[in-house]
């Protein structure tokens, strides 16, 4: 067990899980003293049908949904953050109440931003811990099970005019309460299923092998990855049959979600943005890609933190060399995901998933100016960046 | 990991341990819209300075704090009462606590003193009043835990303690500094380290535990595990000493999760009774008696290794004692122990009878 | 009693004094102040000499700023691109579209010792950024790149995650910025 020189913790969200969770949202409002509600969502979400099974939740209670804001755009962006603040402010609401994917959650804590900070201006407030004011709640209802997003205290919002991507991290971005149901991720397709998991087994391996990793996030972690090792295979291959597997994935996404949040991600994260930046890679399968050639990469130097997720991930126990051991850890998130792309086809290599050979020195130049980097065990030079991602072409 | 049908969990303490931490407590309670503290603290603390390492601190931030309160051995509705009267007096905006367990209660009792603004403390063990913030600088090796959702007042005139749960006495930081570290003896830190375990292991088996709560647990007796060693053996180990101070803090956060368990009541009880403190209890109990708390609690096995493991490593040391008996208790208070366990706020249900059976094993 | 070394016990002693608290955070203060000015100076040396600074510099746009400092109301200097360097344009909060500051002096004084490196900071939350994410990594590669020609080499072994060779044509460049340094230095104080 690895103590750090220093370290923090925070996960002030109130954390609100089971079959049938969501029918406690009007009794959470009324603890929080809050009445009127805006849910945030995107078409796909309503499509799905699934805010009729929130909006059924309210029937019956003292407690109102204002209006249901469905125009989240895939990449959060300033222009509908603004948007959903007006409308906010409009129908006199006094609580976000996200329905989504990370891009839902991330939208409605910019709008919060918005109104909380008094300004329309984004560009002004974008920083690590830069933000002042208190904010309103949020409660967060993830629909997929991986970004985490319902218990991390960072956003990140497109500058449409500027054409820039915005982070914003602060303590107050932590969602007031995540609602775990998996009602809510049961519909999502094999393949997002299998992209967002991954997505989350990134948070939780990045968080448990960086510059950042701490005791407390190390456990969370572990759960996270001895969730998803049991439970993401099955909600890939059993979809909305196996409500279990749904519900084991979405606390797994929570765990890794409070892991990351305070100890960070590093390479495979800088790498998989950089890609979706460039190539538009859908960032769970990005990291999926990425995350056996990177932590191929770090095991020079912290082979013994690799070594420890072996039994997590599901290994037999014993083996006291760390080299090894880490090996077997690195084998079993290929086999993870090799699994994974023969039950849904989801890619192994980049160049399957819409990367092409003349990008990578540009996704290089954009991954090198990822904050995540710093947190790397490893300093990542250019050629390090081009030859992880030439192997994982 | 099993996960129950349903849960919930809330501890919004944030957590700051490491080199200088103290430095960044201005800061960090900036954040949280407290400028202007009231630092409580014992005698004890009073005496070692650490104080003046806070007051440089807020004066590196051109910041002063409200001033010094030093609460008594425990917490009384008297002292709470001047506490907040000062702390009404110099315009302080929040508490910081210095120091073990009863320390903490001294500030969640002028905490409270101040929201009943004079009213008599009620009788009701919940209370849901809201309070001023609360910081916690919990100091290691002292006895005691700080970030729990529970305070102990002790009621002069019955000459009884009273307790109070609620969700706003959890601290809303914690902060870990190396240099609030107590010189203290293996017994005293055995001690320390065990009562961590006990709660971690009554947490992670309970029946009401939540994930994330056995998550606090399994990392607070990790904790031990690896560093409870280093922390006996070697000279002056900083890292160790940090790692048993997080692993306390974990305890007291899975604790807060769970309502209690047979050591902890046996230790309540202990205390009550015997005045042996909860800490030195907590040890003896489980050192003798961990195969019978095995069988009660179903434990994950995982966990048990490692306590076990922890265990061996005190075996020996001078000044904690191998038994109840060599604590000075009498085999014929045993009966009486075990029914102020029961009557204490961490039986919930009726297990009196468990109770008793683990104190013969432990005597 | 608390576990302390005798240094640490004479500095809890000496803080009880209300004077000394006062003398203390002034020397804090005075000390970053002039590390600030010094690495400001830095910063047109090296930007003006090192081809690695050169390339960095190359995607910035004319006159960004940027500030370095130490929260609340600590001592701060702001720089901006100006051609093909990096000046020092005064104290204080000058406009920057960046700001790097610390969170207290305790941990400003640890980094510009050089007792913590800059990425051991950034891992402990040691300071808050406001502005772009992107932006402060440019200006972290280049206080990397500034201390790389500046610190000697065991500092930089304790502090980087891996630390360069030095080829003989860098040393030419480390001696030429040195040379840079004294008339940079020269302008920044006076």
């Amino acid at each position: 067990m690895h103590m750090p020189n220093y370290y923090q913790h925070y996960s002030p969200g109130r954390i609100v899980a089971g079959y049938g969770a969501l029918d406690k949202i009007p009794s959470i409002m009324e603890r929080l003293g809050c009445r009127t509600a805006m849910v945030v969502t995107d078409k796909g979400v309503v499509g799905a049908g699934l805010i009729t099974c929130v909006q059924q939740a309210f029937e019956g209670t003292s407690c109102t949904i204002a209006h249901v804001f469905d125009e989240a755009p895939p990449d959060s962006s300033n222009i509908a953050s603004n948007k959903l603040a007006r409308l906010f402010e409009q129908y006199g609401c006094d609580l976000f109440l996200a329905v989504g994917g990370g891009s839902s959650i991330d939208t409605a804590k910019a709008a919060n931003i918005v109104i909380s900070e008094k300004t329309d201006d984004l560009l002004k407030i974008q920083g690590a811990e830069n933000i002042e004011a208190d904010l309103l709640p949020v409660i967060a209802v993830p629909t997929t099970a991986g970004t985490g997003s319902e218990a991390t205290k960072a956003a990140v919002i497109f500058n449409e005019e500027k054409k820039v991507k915005m982070l914003f991290s602060a303590d107050q971005l932590c969602p007031t309460v995540a609602v775990l149901d998996p009602r809510m991720t049961a519909t999502a397709p094999p393949k997002i299923t299998a992209a967002t998991g991954l997505d989350a087994l990134t948070h939780a391996i990045e968080a448990s092998i960086n510059l950042q990793k701490n005791p407390i996030e190390d456990a969370f972690a572990k759960a996270a990855i001895e969730l998803i090792a049991k439970y993401l295979v099955r909600a890939t291959e059993n979809g909305a049959t196996d409500m279990e597997a749904r519900y084991g994935m979405a606390n797994a996404a929570l765990f890794a979600g409070i892991a990351f949040s305070n100890s960070t991600v590093g390479v495979v994260h800088s790498l998989a943005h950089a890609c979706g930046a460039v190539c538009h890679v859908p960032h769970g399968m990005a990291n999926g890609i990425l995350l056996p050639w990177c932590l191929e990469f770090n095991l020079p130097r912290v082979a013994a933190h690799i070594a420890e997720l072996a039994g997590p991930l599901g290994a037999e126990p014993g083996g006291n060399d760390p080299v090894e051991r880490a090996g077997r850890t690195i084998r079993l998130v290929r086999e993870l995901g090799e699994r994974l792309h023969r039950l849904c086809g989801l890619p192994l290599r980049l160049r399957d998933a819409g990367v092409t050979e003349q990008n990578l020195p540009h996704i290089v130049e954009v991954a090198l100016n990822d904050g995540c980097l710093i947190y790397n065990p490893l300093d990542v030079t250019r050629n390090d960046a081009l030859r992880l991602l030439r192997n994982a072409f | 990991m099993q996960l129950p049908d349903s849960y919930e969990h809330h501890h919004p303490t944030k957590i700051i341990a490491g080199q200088r931490a103290v430095s960044n407590l201005p800061f960090e309670a900036g954040r949280f819209g407290a400028k202007k503290p009231l630092i409580v603290l014992d005698e004890e603390m009073g005496r070692t300075g650490f104080i003046h390492l806070l007051e440089q601190a807020f004066a590196d931030c051109g910041q002063k704090s409200g001033g010094v309160f030093f609460s008594g051995e425990r917490a009384t509705a008297a002292g709470a009462g001047e506490a907040a009267e000062f702390f009404r007096r110099s315009g302080c905006d929040c508490f910081i606590a210095v120091g073990g367990g009863a320390v903490m209660d001294g500030a969640k009792a002028a905490a409270m003193a101040v929201a009943l603004e004079g009213a008599e403390f009620p009788s009701d063990r919940r209370f849901s009043m809201k309070l001023p913030k609360i910081i916690a600088v919990p100091v290691t090796y002292a006895p005691g835990y700080q970030v729990t959702n529970l305070a102990e007042l002790f009621d002069e005139e019955k000459n009884r303690p009273l307790h109070y749960f609620s969700e706003n006495f959890i601290p809303c930081m914690a902060v870990l500094d190396p240099k609030a570290t107590l010189k203290a003896s293996g017994a005293a830190k055995a001690a320390f380290a065990l009562e961590a375990l006990a709660r971690g292991l009554e947490a992670a088996s309970g029946r009401e535990a939540n994930p994330i709560v056995v998550i606090y647990a399994k990392a607070a007796i990790g904790l031990v595990k690896n560093f409870l060693g280093p922390a006996l053996n070697e000279k002056r180990s900083r890292e160790a000493d940090q790692a048993l101070a997080s692993a306390s803090l974990y305890a007291g956060i899975a604790f807060s999760g769970c309502s209690g368990g047979i050591i902890t009541g046996a230790a309540h009880g202990l205390k009550a009774v015997r005045g042996i403190e909860a800490g030195m209890a907590a040890a003896v109990l489980l050192t003798r008696g961990l195969d019978f708390v095995a069988r009660e609690m179903r434990a994950p096995a995982a966990e048990l290794v490692a306590v076990r493991e922890s265990l061996s490593l005190v075996r020996g040391i001078p000044g904690l004692p191998r038994g109840l008996r060599e604590a000075g208790v009498a085999r014929e208070q045993l009966e009486k122990i075990a029914e102020v366990a029961q009557a204490g706020p961490f039986l919930p249900e009726d297990r009196a009878r468990e109770v008793f059976t683990l104190l013969e094993e432990a005597f | 009693m608390l576990e302390l070394t005798l240094v640490e016990k004479s500095m809890l002693f000496a803080r009880g004094f209300k004077a000394w608290r006062r003398i203390e955070s002034m020397a804090k203060r005075l000390y970053m102040a002039i590390a600030l000015r010094v690495f400001g100076a830095a910063f047109d040396a090296v930007s003006s000499i090192s081809a690695e600074c050169e390339r960095e510099l190359a995607d910035w746009e004319e006159g960004r700023r940027f500030a370095l400092g130490v929260e609340p109301k600590g001592p701060c200097i702001t720089l901006e691109k100006k051609g093909r360097r990096i000046r020092m344009i005064g104290t204080g909060l000058k406009d920057p579209h960046l700001s790097i500051l610390f969170k207290n002096l305790d941990s400003a004084v640890m980094v510009f010792t050089t007792y913590m490196g800059v990425v051991q900071a950034t891992v402990e939350n040691r300071a808050l950024i406001k502005g772009d994410n992107g932006r402060a990594m440019e200006v972290i590669r280049i206080l990397d790149i500034i201390m790389i020609y500046l610190l000697p080499g065991f500092i930089l072994k304790k502090n980087f995650r891996t630390v360069p060779g030095f080829t003989r044509s860098q040393y030419l460049v480390m001696l030429r910025i040195y040379a840079a340094l004294i008339p940079a230095l020269v302008r920044t104080f006076f």
